[in-house]
């Protein structure tokens, strides 16, 4: 599809790339959040890239053996949350160094499932595809101009992650547990002290990220590209943990800062088939450039919990 | 003899001085570092065993293979030594950001800066002989990586941006970069591919009568010096205690942000000069091939060499053997280099794992004399 310039100002192309840009938003948003949950416990989580990957081959494994795409995203979740186990007992039970933990993580993750992928699948350059869920439209709300594509005509699993989403959101605003979990981020020492396991909390809160994380990953894979190849998140593991960042550790920011790269994402693709002087990689680079503009902007702001990558001691020990 | 009232006294026998576990074999080993890191490396080759096994190789033929072809012949000798060259001129320049706890991880988008700055300056003078331009492109290399990296040293420092995401991020938009320059302004109009003109006159000899390239002396000239400036020199004792307390540092420093900049900036440097030995040794053109990978199996190497340049300099020529064996396998028994490029982080995870598990024996047995050395000298007043 080769796009004119006129096109620009037309309601149908902004139309379908906000509704490109949601559904990429999503993904790497829900990434985002569950490495907001364990950043916040005190955990940071730069296998985060290496998680979605093995979830997300996983995922397209079990849709692509049984058909059913739900089915992969479950086995998504589930993975990511058994390789979140196991990080946790490295950084939070054996108090391993988080980042070089975090970066062999992603490493293996890489080569893994590149391996898995040649082993399974012949890892050629034309992948099989797994079969893409079906789409749910919402009639009438997808109707209303410029937005009602984007929100409301969505594939079935999106709506799933979009529920699971706010469903978090809300639980975090209101729930005895966000105290705790900060706590535990922010005064490990006195969450001790008030008798919460600080070990408990951040084993249980890497392995929640993680798995949201997983469940990103074969969102990513199954819900929306159908196919595999190798390292096929293409940095949105990290983008994710630069989100949190911009986000501020919180859902809201982190929402919107999936969006903005979301919608950037999906006009990279876009524009890559415009007509224009600008060379098309200008707008690959595009998305990576503006997240790192727009965390330099929040950076100094933004205050990260105090007790990130901080391994827990108790004084009797 | 045991207390029968229960008085509290100790349960040893106090006449015996504590054991003596300072001395032992496996204190000894674990200190040195040694004991984990062999053990690691053990227990990864055994996971890639039940790996070859599901792929349906024999496991000992494998390695057999592996270390056959990367050190029993003369090719996978030299091989071995041209593909640790990058890695080990990248790993010494990320082993003292990381000494110094400032996350480089973006070597390989330094790199490829590198190499497409490199040609980019000597594509035009072609002419001239190679003992001029392989200084040029080095040097031109060096300034291209070390830019990119400044790039990420300069939001780091000036804007706070966490140095993982401010090194990885720039590595996503080199690599568009690179594929735009060799599609139109370094493109060799002589070829349908997108890829550069070839160095020509900078193509780097072979050294005397061997057919290894003479980019390898670099690494092997840059070792000791490496190793001097981080044990003897002032900059070296600075990365140190940077890592280890970087406010004892700030507090001294009228810049604090100094240190960390040149840290990536160098780092940058020594990616591009990587780059440029890759280019004008092996690669001869910049295309597809220049981002190869070494920037993120460096950072393996720097962490397994425990962030020391003799330890990066072994830990270079280890994992360069290791995909040198892994191709020949690949080659021969149709068996991936993914499944090798896996066993890698595979040592790291087990080595990190490693070193937490030896604290809490040495700090156990820490605690266990102590106790002891008070009973032994306060047999009275022990609870």
């Amino acid at each position: 599809m080769i796009i004119a310039q006129t096109d620009l100002v037309s309601v149908a192309f902004w139309a379908t790339v906000l509704a490109a840009g949601v559904r990429l938003a999503i993904s790497v948003g829900m990434a985002a959040l569950g490495e907001m949950i364990n950043e916040r416990a005190g955990v940071l989580n730069l296998g985060l890239e290496g998680v979605m990957l093995i979830a997300g081959f996983a995922g397209f494994a079990a849709s692509f053996e049984t058909g059913s795409p739900w089915l992969g995203l479950l086995v998504g979740l589930i993975v990511g949350g058994i390789v979140g186990a196991l990080f946790a007992w490295l950084v939070v039970v054996l108090r391993a160094d988080q980042v070089v933990t975090g970066l062999a993580l992603t490493l293996f993750g890489i080569a893994f499932t590149a391996f898995l992928n040649r082993e399974i699948y012949g890892g050629g350059s034309t992948p099989p595809r797994a079969p893409k869920p079906g789409v749910w439209e919402i009639p009438v709300l997808k109707d209303i101009p410029l937005l009602g594509e984007g929100i409301f005509s969505q594939s079935s699993v999106a709506y799933l992650a979009i529920l699971v989403t706010l469903l978090l959101v809300v639980y975090l605003r209101r729930s005895y547990w966000t105290i705790v979990l900060d706590a535990v981020g922010e005064e490990p020492r006195a969450a001790d002290a008030a008798g919460h396991s600080v070990v408990a909390v951040r084993f249980v809160a890497t392995v929640a990220g993680s798995a949201l994380a997983g469940l990103a990953g074969a969102l990513l894979i199954v819900g929306q590209l159908g196919f595999f190849n190798t390292g096929i998140t293409a940095g949105r593991g990290f983008i994710a943990v630069a989100l949190v960042i911009f986000g501020r550790w919180r859902p809201g920011g982190i929402a919107l800062g999936a969006l903005l790269f979301g919608a950037l994402d999906a006009l990279q693709f876009r524009f890559q088939t415009l007509d224009t002087s600008v060379p098309f990689e200008f707008f690959i680079a595009l998305p990576f450039a503006v997240t790192l503009i727009a965390v330099a902007f929040g950076s100094k702001r933004a205050r990260e919990p105090s007790a990130l990558t901080l391994p827990f001691f108790r004084e009797t020990e | 003899m045991t207390d029968p009232v229960g008085s509290g006294a100790p349960s040893t026998d106090p006449q015996s001085s504590p054991p003596d576990f300072a001395g032992t074999l496996l204190h000894r080993g674990l200190q040195s570092g040694a004991l984990v890191l062999i053990v690691s490396i053990l227990a990864a080759l055994l996971v890639g065993a039940v790996l070859i096994v599901w792929a349906g190789e024999n496991p000992l033929n494998v390695y057999r293979v592996i270390i056959k072809e990367s050190l029993f012949e003369a090719t996978g000798w030299r091989d071995t030594l041209i593909q640790a060259t990058p890695l080990g001129i990248i790993g010494l320049g990320l082993a003292f950001g990381f000494r110094a706890g400032v996350w480089n991880i973006g070597a390989e988008g330094q790199l490829v800066m590198g190499a497409v700055a490199a040609i980019a300056v000597i594509g035009p003078m072609g002419d001239l002989p190679g003992i001029l331009l392989v200084p040029i492109g080095l040097i031109a290399a060096m300034i291209g990586g070390a830019v990119w990296g400044a790039i990420s040293a300069w939001l780091h420092v000036k804007f706070a941006v966490n140095a993982v995401i401010a090194t990885l991020l720039m590595v996503f938009i080199a690599e568009p970069l690179l594929n735009w320059a060799v599609r139109v302004p370094l493109k060799d109009p002589a070829t349908f591919l997108p890829q550069s003109r070839t160095v020509g006159n900078a193509a780097l000899p072979d050294m005397f009568g061997s057919n290894i390239h003479i980019g390898v002396l670099f690494l092997f000239i840059l070792v000791p010096i490496a190793a001097w400036v981080m044990n003897y020199s002032r900059f070296g004792y600075l990365v140190r205690a940077h890592g280890a307390n970087r406010h004892a540092v700030y507090a001294n420093e009228s810049r604090p942000g100094r240190l960390p900049f040149i840290l990536l900036a160098m780092g940058g440097a020594l990616a591009g000069a990587a780059g440029f030995i890759q280019l004008a040794g092996v690669q001869v053109r910049v295309g597809s091939g220049t981002a190869a990978g070494f920037g993120f199996t460096a950072i393996i190497v720097a962490i397994l060499g425990r962030n020391r340049p003799v330890g990066v300099f072994i830990a270079a020529i280890g994992l360069s053997a290791m995909l040198v064996g892994a191709e020949a396998a690949q080659r021969s028994l149709g068996l991936p280099v993914a499944l090798t490029q896996s066993i890698q982080p595979i040592i790291v995870i087990f080595v990190v794992a490693g070193e937490a598990i030896e604290q809490r024996i040495l700090k156990r047995e820490a605690e266990r004399i102590a106790a002891l050395t008070a009973a032994h000298l306060h047999p009275e007043g022990a609870a």
